[in-house]
């Protein structure tokens, strides 16, 4: 198969992936272009660190197709759980520990020092930062490798609304400025960053994809997220045709309520609340 | 009085050593895995004496087999890692145990190769072992920032820069090199603990990975003389005496980071 599009960074088709006893991913199917955000979301257990594996090469997919742009450089931001914290490094010498495969000037570095707010932290040591600092300085160690595509799991986990809302900002500021590709993946089902082109939501198979929306106009809604605060922050309604049993099988949906007023009509029976 | 000088330089060459190469185990959560090697080595040992080959080249060469054959085998993801090298840490210790009851070597020669006899290095030892640091330092240079990278974040490792599968081979290479020369000094069934115990003695006075290797390898230093004397002027073995010396520094140098810090 050829691809002619040069925006075209990574496309997955049709790609399957079983455990034993289990399938995890069944004919997924997605592509990023440059400056491109996409918001992967979906519930615990549904394939999303599976699929992240496959697109990062890390493991084979049963079958499907992977295309991406020859020598794509590719930059992981990591769950902060998954950090070594027994080496011991400055925040400096973290950052210049992969510089030789950096493609960037010294303005260029200074720029991204500015933007993640990591200048004061450059002299103390990696293992003593907060959550919300390490996670700022893995950022610009991923920056500073030059990324056309920059993958993060989970950033915004461990961060409260207020905490997203900054993260999301500075991920937007910079794909506007670096025309970086960047792949969220997150299980908040909601909440997503409102600047994604695209939001895919995964259960095994892509169940939806839409554009996220404004957050309500309502006073309920306003009274937890002022609009002229949160202005990163977007809102996404799941359109599902059908829904998941217990095991996770698809199952026709039991009501002739419309999806739209029940977003959440999708994860009956798995503890969401 | 050269056997001396012998004797000293060995053991020196060996702490300087293992000083990086301690402190990256220790990164890389590798320690389970030297330990596996050293009774891997029983099976070296053996085969050395059963085919009248030298002993350094028998072990190394077992050593460096068994964790590919870890290494192929964690990639297929047969089992857990842990299971893994127990199992193969075992079959090789028991194999080797069973070859040399079989051959019937005398008990002491065994028990210099199990925990050390640094007194005994002769002029070709140290030819190895010079040898040996030259291989081990020039590949050590070459994958010493690829395993911290590895060792800090692995999925972001191999995310940006593919699977590192050659970086982790060359690691067990080197690994295997110095088990082959633990047999003058640790003596190879106490060879993880002249790697782990160092480096993990300094840790927390180090604030860079490369002054931790060094820390380590001057607290290794100290603990090798300190080995060397006690087999020297008590007759003690030399393996055990070594590192009985680094674990009583490692104490040392804790509860002075307690009283250093409020």
């Amino acid at each position: 198969m050829t691809v002619n599009d040069p925006s075209l960074l990574l496309k997955a088709e049709n790609i399957c992936k079983s455990f034993p006893n289990r399938e995890v991913l069944k004919d997924v199917s997605f592509q990023i272009h440059q400056a491109q955000i996409i918001s992967l979301i979906g519930p615990n257990g549904a394939g999303k660190s599976t699929l992240l594996k496959i697109l990062l090469a890390l493991i084979p997919a049963d079958s499907g197709f992977i295309y991406r742009k020859p020598d794509l450089r590719i930059s992981y931001l990591a769950q902060k759980s998954e950090i070594n914290k027994l080496v011991p490094l400055t925040v400096k010498r973290l950052l210049k520990l992969n510089a030789s495969a950096a493609g960037t000037d010294k303005e260029k570095q200074r720029q991204i020092l500015e933007l993640t707010g990591i200048r004061e932290l450059y002299d103390n040591d990696f293992s003593s930062l907060s959550g919300g600092q390490a996670q700022r300085v893995l950022l610009a160690r991923c920056l500073l490798r030059n990324p056309e595509l920059l993958i993060l799991d989970e950033p915004a986990a461990s961060l409260d609304v207020a905490g997203k809302e900054n993260f999301y900002h500075l991920l937007s500021v910079i794909r506007d400025t670096y025309k970086t590709a960047i792949l969220i993946v997150s299980h908040d089902l909601h909440l997503v960053m409102k600047k994604a082109d695209e939001v895919l939501c995964l259960n095994t198979h892509i169940c939806c994809r839409g554009k996220p929306h404004e957050i309500p106009n309502t006073p309920d809604y306003q009274a937890i997220f002022p609009a002229s605060e949160y202005n990163d922050l977007g809102f996404y309604v799941h359109h599902h045709n059908h829904c998941h049993n217990m095991a996770g099988e698809i199952a026709p949906l039991d009501d002739k309520e419309d999806t739209e007023q029940k977003p959440s009509a999708h994860y009956q029976g798995k503890g969401q609340q | 009085m050269s056997f001396l000088f012998y004797a000293l330089a060995a053991g020196s060459i060996m702490a300087l050593l293992a000083g990086p190469l301690g402190s990256l185990m220790l990164w890389n959560r590798f320690s389970y895995f030297g330990d596996a090697m050293g009774h891997t080595a029983i099976l070296g040992v053996a085969l050395g004496v059963l085919l009248g080959l030298p002993v350094n080249f028998t072990v190394f060469a077992t050593v460096l087999v068994s964790s590919l054959l870890f290494l192929y085998l964690l990639q297929r993801k047969s089992a857990p890692s842990d299971t893994l090298l127990g199992i193969i840490a075992q079959a090789g210790l028991s194999l080797g145990i069973i070859c040399l009851a079989c051959i019937g070597t005398g008990t002491s020669r065994i028990m210099a190769y199990l925990f050390g006899d640094i007194l005994a290095t002769t002029e070709n030892d140290l030819i190895y072992i010079g040898f040996c640091t030259v291989i081990i330092g020039g590949v050590l240079a070459v994958i010493w920032k690829k395993l911290l990278l590895l060792a800090f974040d692995e999925t972001s490792a191999k995310a940006e820069n593919g699977k590192m599968f050659w970086t982790k081979a060359a690691f067990m290479l080197i690994l295997a090199l110095f088990v082959s020369l633990a047999i003058k000094t640790t003596g190879i069934l106490l060879v993880t603990a002249l790697l782990i115990i160092p480096a993990a003695a300094v840790r927390s006075f180090s604030r860079t990975p490369e002054q931790m290797a060094v820390f380590a390898s001057i607290l290794g230093f100290i603990s090798v003389c300190a080995g060397f004397a006690a087999s020297y002027f008590l007759d003690l073995p030399t393996g055990p005496a070594i590192v009985l010396s680094a674990s009583l520094c490692g104490f040392f140098a804790y509860f002075f980071k307690k009283l250093m810090t409020p």
